[in-house]
């Protein structure tokens, strides 16, 4: 049927029949979308546009439904989820707000299901893209961020919601002034781009993460991220040294409850004070008291030989590059 | 500690293709070029390449050469995709039977198929449905460079393409946005790599992602020492590739340990029946035996033939292959 170009109701019929037995025929859906494309699209008749455009979304939302089905089957087939999104490029009335809810029953299952994810930042900026205002778009932007907000809020350890809120930060520092809300914080500091404003207000939410559960690594690896060059190189010197001196500060004491509790250190807040160490020394002058942060940057590199034996390799060489930089 | 059960493991292989009237052999049709990719580098590795006939193999490729598109599909008279395109490819190039296997008419079209599958912003869509991923950046990359064929305009759309898809923790998504994913951390790394560009990644990102990377290695559990794709994700024996082949090219190996590693694939071996699986106690496949004997290579494993972590091909059939710039 396929080579024979055949495009009718039976061959469409027996895609589905395939397709049931084995989502993973790429071909098949190729072929399944030639058959649309070629064949039903094409039935439908040309005379009013009006009606037209409500037949093909008819069409396309029969369509959904099978693709649906074989979703909730195979949630991670990447063949079936880009079949949907091409149905639903293919209709200028999609319901994106359909959409988003189809993604949260998916959330439910695995809330880190990263097809999920990825399906979701596409429908959104399909969205974003059928707007007509950037104010509008914006605002999309901004409900995404505090769904993310939500998402941590719900389970902390929802690496999938730090990576996306990452995103939408830097989408929002980039968006005009215009976002229209009560009084939150978050909106005002992106409002005022104020990345100063913006990591003491994100410190606070991190310290409730980590004292939440301090070894999920998801949270440490964020952290490392608001002390990178895209907050610091735009923050001054004196305040990225407040930032970082109160944090490791903050860090320390998690540890200290921590040591008190297991008898031994927690060895993700002294990765992260290794990390936190080392930026801390490229923004000191060489005089200063940089001598003694560097004792430490040794001694928590010697804990970590010994906690983290693994990775031993790497804090030796932190180790020495500390050592040849004196 | 367990040994490698090399008899075994290639007996496995062998037996794969002597049950084609098995319903599951049917149902993978979609894959059996990668399958044949798969058993055959595995085989190669073990330095057993003479078990598959291969007369066999060339006409089985052949059969999957696609007269329409130009390029390779999974099985006969499946499409072409970048992904079967580049398993041929590599197949031929193992066996050195490139040039005598391909007509010029064929070479021609698969460049062709290749080169017109790349988009204005860099990436590449797997097939002519649209669906960008940076696995088929590397895909494609690997196939010109296999071919020879790769030129500035091509690379430096597909480099550009790739450093957009760095994020906040170094490592690399799918596409601009999406989550990072040892996977693709290991398509992205090899498209650098093969297009001489690892330079063009920013110094703190580089150190980022070292990290990222070596801390996929599990302490706790019962499968302790292996390693995952995503934080606070299980450890499956098919990162051993993925993530151990990036740490190679970044010249970084010794940042994780690799008796632990080498420990945990062993156990994940099918002792009775040969083959490797995800981890230890579960169904082994194909896919999971080469991943497996390949992260073994790279870690030194005694009588093993070294494989190259940028191409996933023994290291010397890809000194073969002339490197770009030309
Ligand atoms: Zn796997």
């Amino acid at each position: 049927m396929k080579e024979s170009k055949l495009y009718s109701d039976k061959s469409l019929f027996r895609t589905g029949q395939l397709l049931n037995l084995n989502p993973e025929l790429y071909t098949i859906w190729n072929f399944r979308r030639d058959i649309l494309t070629n064949f039903k699209f094409k039935q439908i008749p040309d005379t009013d546009p009006l009606k037209k455009t409500a037949a093909l979304h008819k069409l396309i939302i029969s369509e959904l439904q099978f693709v649906q089905a074989k979703l909730s089957q195979y949630p991670k087939c990447y063949w079936i989820w880009d079949h949907r999104r091409w149905c639903l490029l293919n209709d200028s009335q999609s319901d994106w707000k359909h959409e988003l809810d189809l993604i949260s029953m998916f959330f439910q299952a695995d809330s880190r299901n990263f097809h999920a994810w990825q399906y979701r930042r596409f429908i959104i900026q399909c969205y974003k893209d059928s707007l007509s205002s950037e104010d509008a778009r914006i605002q999309v932007d901004w409900d995404e961020f505090k769904f993310t907000t939500k998402m941590i809020n719900k389970d902390i350890s929802n690496y999938s919601a730090w990576h996306n809120r990452s995103k939408l930060i830097e989408k929002l520092f980039i968006g005009s002034s215009v976002l229209k809300d009560d009084n939150d914080v978050y909106l005002q500091v992106f409002n005022a781009k104020d990345k100063l404003k913006f990591l003491r207000k994100e410190l606070d939410l991190i310290k409730t993460a980590f004292y939440t559960d301090p070894d999920d690594s998801s949270v440490w690896i964020y952290l490392k991220w608001l002390f990178g060059d895209y907050y610091i190189k735009d923050l001054p010197k004196n305040e990225s040294r407040k930032l970082l001196e109160d944090t490791i500060k903050d860090i320390d004491e998690l540890n200290e409850l921590e040591t008190e509790d297991n008898g031994f250190d927690n060895q993700w807040c002294l990765k992260s004070d290794l990390f936190l160490l080392k930026s801390l020394l490229k923004l000191l002058p060489k005089d200063d008291s940089s001598e003694s942060w560097k004792e430490r940057v040794d001694t928590i590199c010697d804990k970590l030989i010994q906690l983290d034996p693994m990775r031993k390799n790497k804090y030796r060489e932190h180790k020495l590059q500390i050592a040849t930089e004196s | 500690m367990t040994t490698l059960e090399k008899a075994k493991h290639i007996a496995y292989i062998k037996a794969l293709d002597d049950h084609k009237d098995f319903i599951e052999y049917w149902m993978s049709e979609h894959l059996r070029m990668n399958g044949l990719y798969w058993g055959i580098t595995a085989l190669f590795l073990l330095k057993h390449e003479s078990e598959f006939q291969k007369d066999d193999v060339i006409q089985f490729i052949q059969s999957c050469y696609d007269e329409t598109h130009g390029g390779f599909g999974s099985f006969p008279k499946h499409d072409s995709h970048l992904l079967s395109t580049l398993s041929a490819l590599q197949i031929l190039k193992m066996y050195d039977i490139l040039d005598d296997t391909l007509t010029s008419e064929q070479r021609l079209s698969t460049v062709r198929f290749i080169k017109s599958l790349q988009l204005p912003d860099g990436s590449f869509q797997g097939d002519r449905f649209g669906e960008v991923d940076t696995r088929f950046v590397y895909t494609a990359i690997q196939s010109l460079s296999i071919l020879e064929e790769l030129d500035q305009g091509i690379v430096d759309g597909a480099v550009g393409f790739i450093l957009r898809c760095q994020n906040f923790d170094g490592g690399f998504g799918m596409v601009p946005g999406a989550e990072s994913h040892a996977a693709q951390c290991f398509t992205c790394l090899g498209t650098l790599a093969i297009c001489g560009a690892l330079d063009k990644m920013d110094q703190d990102q580089t150190e980022l992602l070292v990290d990222w990377l070596s801390e996929r290695q599990v302490i706790s559990g019962e499968f302790s020492g292996g390693l995952n794709g995503r934080p606070e994700k299980l450890p499956d024996v098919c990162y051993s590739w993925w993530v151990l082949s990036c740490l190679s090219i970044l010249k970084k190996l010794d940042f994780i340990d690799g008796e632990k590693l080498k420990g945990f694939i062993l156990k994940s071996q099918d002792l009775k029946s040969g083959g490797i699986s995800d981890r230890p106690d579960n169904q082994v496949d194909v896919y999971h035996t080469l991943f497996g004997i390949a992260g073994l290579s790279l870690l030194g494993y005694e009588d093993l033939v070294p494989v190259d972590p940028v191409y996933c091909m023994p290291c010397f059939v890809t000194n073969t292959i002339k490197k770009y710039p030309y």
